[in-house]
């Protein structure tokens, strides 16, 4: 996958962006994080600040250097999917929330991945150290609420060094209205790191899909327990389940 | 799939309209907005944030009030969550216990998804397995006429499932203040304050 | 054993003096002698639980029913009561937990250590005051202490017993 792919994402989509020029302007040490001509006639995928450059993308000029944020078009979960493919995750394992459900319904929809739902998910830390060591990889999703049901089954992950690696999507922290999901949600970095758990947390959605190339590697390369925190500040669950 | 027809937000009225002096848990979800829906009341007590925690509150309840019927109104994925408390209380049987699970084979309050039971786990079969003695299976409406007086009379524990169609129902503001619901709850069924 | 278990008829007395009318438990070899006294005991509902989440559900369900309750519970089962500690958490329910703990000192079985390392510092994340004793002599009071502060002063309290107090266990007897 090259640079401007996972920048721009599908090239069908990307009809007449500007990066790279942008870019030779204003030196390598500064970049903006997108340059666009037209909203109406392009989609385009933001790219990290930390990303090389893009090459072979025309300029057109820009306006600014900021994301516009409003743009609904655009969602991490497709990258993160992608990246699963390509790293070979072939197991799911999720009790249904609404932060991750892009992402779920993704690896639903995905032949390669079998998805599991689960009554609780201490289950799925099961599953997915399961997974491993039956020879695949797979990747645990939850909110934050299900880590705190899964903390004595990690022991099994930290007892084994079992490489796993997990994504939570954060409540009780940014903008929440529901009261009881703040005790949950404040003890929730504690909680995995007591438990062995390496902890990385988004706070801004462009960062997620980088984040979880790193992360992944951490966690089968380095054979460590992962994961992935989405901060609330990037799912906006605040009010439903 | 089966095509249910019974109404969740009827059918909880319906139950409740009988319910006298009984207490109320609710677990986390559609069921805390049925029953709120039929109008507040110190003896419902509105659980949040956590699932598979109501039939253990409820039996905690049971135990400390044998004199007063405590039922639990709760969804299928609510109660997946805490299956393990089916054997629990069907080891203890608790006289005065009574759950009602309205299943709509779906978890509402995160987009839908179906839940186990669609896929065809039977909540019925698991209760009458862990040793519970009187179980149901509502589907129309005739039947649940006929368990009303189950729910609240007769020696329990009891446990049935509605199925109801898997329709959003309106939300309603539920109390969500668990230091006030807690407390006005204790008051209201032991008289205790502080 | 008589010095290493004597401290569970007292921690029994103490529970009873305190008006604790429920006790759950998943069964535990430290908390054997104290588990038998509460069943042997008419006066105290206990209830075995499959996993102790059910325990803390249950006895927030005990306190809003008007009853005081005590969950007695392993090191491991700690880490299984986390995310519905968030409900005693929220309603402000009093919660007493008396822990026996595993993966500290002597430790043979590999596998309780996460959790026994873990345990402290997962309870206090979610707001439990933690008490600790060590010794033998030191567990009655703490206990003791650990009710007071749980019922009269309103707070989730949880009292480790340290592994140093049940000593190097032989499991084959």
């Amino acid at each position: 996958m090259t640079v401007a792919s996972i920048c721009f994402g599908d090239r069908t989509e990307r009809a007449g962006s500007s990066y790279g020029g942008a870019t030779r302007k204003l030196g390598a040490g500064l970049r903006p994080a997108v340059s666009v001509t037209s909203y109406s006639i392009m989609k385009w995928r933001p790219c990290s600040l930390r990303k090389p450059l893009c090459r072979g993308s025309r300029r057109q000029g820009w306006k600014t250097g900021r994301l516009p944020m409003n743009d609904q078009d655009w969602h991490w979960a497709p990258d993160v999917h992608r990246h699963f493919q390509e790293i070979g995750i072939s197991q799911a394992a999720y009790v249904p929330d609404g932060g991750l459900a892009r992402l779920i319904e993704l690896c639903n929809a995905d032949e390669t991945i079998r998805s599991v739902v689960l009554t609780t998910e201490e289950e799925g830390v099961a599953q997915i150290a399961g997974a491993w060591l039956g020879g695949e990889r797979g990747v645990f999703l939850t909110q934050s609420g299900g880590v705190g049901n899964c903390i004595n089954m990690f022991s099994m992950i930290a007892e084994c060094r079992i490489p796993f690696f997990a994504m939570v999507s954060m409540r009780g922290q940014w903008g929440e209205t529901i009261p009881w999901q703040v005790p949950m949600g404040q003890a929730t970095v504690a909680a995995l790191e007591a438990a062995g758990v390496i902890v990385q947390t988004a706070w801004d959605p462009r960062e997620v899909p980088e984040m979880v190339q790193a992360a992944t590697r951490l966690a089968f390369d380095a054979g460590r327990a992962v994961a992935v925190v989405i901060s609330q500040r990037i799912t906006g669950t605040g009010e439903r389940g | 799939m089966t095509e249910y027809t019974l109404e969740r937000r009827d059918v909880v009225h319906r139950i409740l309209k009988e319910r006298g002096d009984a207490a109320v848990v609710t677990g986390i979800g559609n069921a805390s907005h049925d029953v709120a829906s039929a109008g507040d009341d110190p003896l419902n007590m509105y659980l949040f944030g956590v699932m598979g925690g109501a039939v253990m509150t409820a039996f905690g309840i049971a135990l400390a009030q044998p004199d007063r019927r405590v039922m639990v109104i709760t969804g299928d994925g609510e109660l997946l969550a805490g299956i393990g408390s089916l054997a629990t209380v069907g080891v203890e049987k608790p006289k005065n216990l009574s759950i009602v699970v309205i299943d709509n084979q779906a978890y509402g309050a995160t987009g839908g998804q179906l839940t186990h039971t669609a896929a065809g786990v039977d909540l019925v079969g698991i209760a009458a397995a862990s040793g519970i003695p009187r179980t149901a299976l509502i589907e129309d409406e005739s039947v649940l006429e006929s368990a009303i007086k189950d729910i609240y009379q007769g020696e329990g524990p009891y446990f049935a499932v509605v199925k109801v169609v898997a329709v959003a129902a309106p939300r309603v503001h539920v109390p969500n203040d668990g230091t006030l619901t807690a407390r006005r709850f204790r008051q209201a069924v032991s008289g205790k304050v502080g | 054993m008589a010095e290493q278990t004597g401290w569970s008829d007292e921690v029994f007395s103490i529970l009873r003096a305190a008006g604790v009318a429920q006790v759950a438990y998943v069964p535990d070899a430290g908390h054997k002698q104290l588990i038998n006294r509460c069943i042997a005991d008419n006066k105290i509902k206990h209830v075995p639980l499959t996993t102790e989440e059910e325990g803390v559900a249950l006895l927030g369900g005990a306190w809003l029913g008007g009853e005081r309750g005590a969950l007695l519970m392993q090191s491991s089962g700690v880490g299984n009561i986390i995310n519905m500690l968030s409900v005693s958490n929220e309603c402000r329910f009093p919660l007493l937990m008396i822990v026996t703990m595993r993966g500290e000192w002597g430790e043979f079985n590999p596998w309780q250590l996460p959790m026994g390392q873990a345990t402290q510092t997962t309870l206090e994340a979610m707001g439990v005051i933690v008490l600790r004793a060590d010794a033998p002599e030191d567990v009655p009071e703490t206990v003791a202490a650990a009710a007071k502060l749980s019922f009269e002063a309103g707070r989730m309290v949880a009292v480790l017993i340290g592994q140093k107090v049940i000593g190097f266990k032989n499991w084959d007897k």
